[in-house]
């Protein structure tokens, strides 16, 4: 198949570089338009996210990895050696296998994780639009989406999450049905409690208490948050009022003991306690664990849920791995009516251009334009254009189906046949195939 | 044994209830329609326990409560029942994988106690013993639903405690839902055993029972059922109580109902002999 790869990713560049080629939406179409223009008849695809910049080109005669990089990077300039020299360039059948891999989450920095499935979805549908995808490339992202839906769906790819607040958020909807009537209560203010409030937020909790050694800066929070900012020492009267508790305060001792969580625990008639203590040092006492309907979970608590999700990721990941395998083979075997499907669809193009040419040469050569009349001339000649263009999309619409239902039935050979006598094309390539 | 229509409805419900095992144990992970058909399975498992009861009514020509079979029907169609209301209250996926199992179980004990015959007397029969057993057995049956509740709360919170989580833990439907529905189950229980109980003694009295009716070992035990439940209602409704404490009293209930509906009629000489189905044992 001729197709490549040209790209870098997290595990040959740091994000000082990555960040560097990364494309947002604007970006990666002005990118694909220029791509499309210097080499217009090839097809391209694009895809940028944060750990990955990756450039999917296919066409019969493939440009040299300098000139391709050139395309890609016109514009930027001041960019390292070590940097130029972390693209990789995959080609034929890996570059097809990469790509099933990326799709599948097999090749990201977590595996399973899901964003990926979308971000290329995205990228297609752009390349879609600009019309940098033909023959070649359209069919087989959506082999690669249709292989990455299978593999999430027979494996267990992407069971479990694998962030810290993520985790934190599922426990609590373990312990409790509804979050939004949830009372929350935010001690400290550290990164990783910012961003288990944010994943509790995003399930629905909206009554948040922000306590803090300093009032300002839990208002500061509070606004931020849309929750009421207390000194820090108030947290004991709101104890027995509050379902969940995060702390990540810079604390050197435990800053809650038992007895205070006793007898909030008492005073709450055994409704359950959940304590994230996301703090190093510890800010909750261990022995808070041991209360009764308290579900005390520490940074490494969590960290270990982390760990152990990432585990049955990586054994399904095996599973996967074999199913990308076998689709890869199945799709290779496909290639080279994929090929000769793009070439025959070129000639098909080339020759209604020709017939639609030499027609409007003929039409228009036979009448001459009386003066006055040019502009109205102009008009009907458009008009002509486009009906013949529209006449001849139509009658070709249908071979086309047919042709690219054969390159996928395996019934290839006979319709191609079949379409070159009937069009007078010329016989396909025997090279078609080459990688 | 004696082949009767009820076992031909008896046999069609075991198999739906084994159905709903294998959709809801085995075949959850991969089929998600599998969650869908629970309630279906269920009711169609409950309707064909029900029809049976009627075509039994229809044979014995009178209300079927007085036999083994009817005791055991009666007792599936009110935890599946009970299972039903809860499951419009709350997801109760994994729940219904052990409901499945245990209405199989009781739908194949009822189709062999169909051919038994019923001991209970002529003369004692009536619309008062009819409801005193319907009442009974709907009391227990949600009192286990309520104690299988209780056991499947105990096992999120060692979960949760021990911040592993197994298959069964992953399913189980938040620790929060499960204490309301507890809660909620707790109020129709106590009151449906509190009007047996209360028809009981009533039944006692009508029957000349010797004045030492109250020390009989199954009025012991269900009278302490009956009070370990009504600690567990009034600290439910009245104080507000939740949590683990509350899970292992209905846990705790669950032992006593055992006791006193199988235990006592097993293994000690009771006054409800009478009414024996099976031999040398009650259906209360």
């Amino acid at each position: 198949m001729n197709l490549l790869v040209l790209g870098v990713n997290f595990r040959d560049a740091p994000v000082e570089y990555r960040e560097r080629v990364s494309l947002g939406n604007d970006e990666a179409a002005i990118c694909l338009q220029r791509l499309a223009g210097l080499f217009p008849e090839l097809e391209f695809l694009l895809l940028s996210t944060c750990n990955r910049t990756e450039l999917v080109v296919a066409g019969r005669n493939l440009p040299g990895r300098d000139a391709l990089l050139h395309g890609l990077l016109q514009g930027r300039s001041g960019l390292p050696a070590q940097l130029l020299a972390a693209f990789y360039l995959r080609c034929g059948t890996v570059a097809v296998g990469h790509l099933l891999r990326v799709a599948a989450s097999l090749d990201s920095m977590v595996v399973g994780e899901t964003e990926i499935l979308g971000q290329i979805k995205e990228a297609y549908l752009r390349a879609g639009e600009l019309n940098t995808l033909g023959a070649v490339l359209d069919p087989l992202m959506q082999q690669v989406l249709r292989v990455a839906k299978r593999v999430r769906s027979e494996t267990d790819i992407s069971a479990g999450r694998v962030s810290v607040g993520s985790i934190a958020a599922d426990l609590a909807c373990r312990v409790f049905d509804r979050l939004s009537t949830k009372q929350v209560a935010m001690l400290g203010a550290g990164e990783i409690g910012e961003q288990t409030m944010r994943a509790l937020i995003d399930r629905g909790v909206d009554q948040i208490g922000v306590f803090n050694r300093s009032l300002s800066r839990a208002q500061g929070l509070a606004e931020r948050y849309g929750g009421v900012a207390f000194p820090g020492e108030q947290l004991g009267d709101h104890l027995a009022d509050t379902d969940i508790l995060i702390t990540s305060t810079s604390a050197a001792e435990p800053i809650l003991g038992p007895q205070p969580v006793r007898d909030a625990v008492a005073e709450r008639h055994g409704r359950p306690l959940f304590i994230l203590d996301l703090a190093v040092p510890r800010d909750v006492h261990e022995a808070v664990g041991t209360i009764d309907n308290v579900y005390l979970y520490n940074i490494d608590d969590l960290q270990g849920v982390a760990d152990e999700n990432l585990k049955r990721r990586r054994s399904a990941a095996d599973q996967a791995e074999a199913i990308v395998e076998e689709e890869l083979s199945s799709i290779m075997d496909g290639a080279p009516n994929r090929d000769g499907l793009a070439a025959m669809m070129k000639s098909l193009e080339t020759r209604v251009e020709e017939i639609k040419a030499a027609e409007l040469t003929r039409i228009f050569e036979k009448r001459g334009v009386a003066a006055g009349e040019e502009a109205r001339c102009m008009r009907c000649r458009d008009e002509i254009r486009a009906m013949l263009h529209r006449a001849l999309n139509k009658m070709t619409a249908a071979p086309k189906r047919a042709l690219q239902d054969a390159a996928r039935n395996g019934n290839w050979d006979d319709f191609a046949e079949v379409v070159e006598q009937l069009f007078d094309l010329p016989p396909e390539d025997d090279d078609s195939s080459n990688t | 044994m004696v082949f009767v229509p009820e076992h031909l409805l008896v046999g069609a419900a075991l198999v739906t209830f084994l159905t709903g095992v294998v959709r809801t144990g085995v075949l959850r992970a991969e089929v998600p329609t599998a969650a869908v058909s629970t309630p279906v399975a269920l009711r169609a498992g409950l309707g064909l326990m029900l029809t049976a009861l009627a075509v039994r009514a229809f044979h014995l020509g009178e209300f079927p409560v007085y036999g083994g079979f009817e005791v055991l029907a009666w007792y599936s169609i009110a935890l599946g029942a009970g299972h039903v209301h809860l499951s419009r209250r709350a997801h109760l996926d994994g729940i219904g994988t052990l409901l499945f199992i245990l209405l199989a179980v009781l739908a194949l004990a009822s189709g062999i106690l169909l051919a038994r015959p019923t001991r209970v007397p002529e003369d004692t029969r009536s619309l008062i013993l009819s409801l005193h057993i319907v009442t009974a057995l709907a009391g227990y049956g949600l009192f286990t639903l309520e104690s299988l509740l209780g056991a499947l709360y105990l096992a999120q919170d060692h979960s949760l405690k021990r911040k592993r989580f197994g298959p069964l833990a992953r399913r189980l439907p938040p620790l929060e839902t499960l204490d309301r529905l507890m809660s909620e189950l707790i109020g129709a229980a106590f009151i449906l055993f509190s009007l047996a109980f209360g028809l009981g003694v009533y039944l006692a009295h009508s029957y000349d029972w010797p004045r030492t009716w109250p020390l009989d070992p199954k009025v012991v035990a269900t009278a302490g059922t009956w009070c370990v439940y009504a600690v567990l209602f009034h600290l439910r409704r009245r104080a507000g109580r939740h949590g683990r404490k509350m899970a292992l009293v209905a846990v705790a209930g669950f032992v006593l109902v055992l006791i006193a509906a199988l235990g006592i009629p097993l293994f000690a000489e009771s006054m409800h002999s009478f009414l024996s189905a099976v031999e040398g044992g009650s259906p209360l």
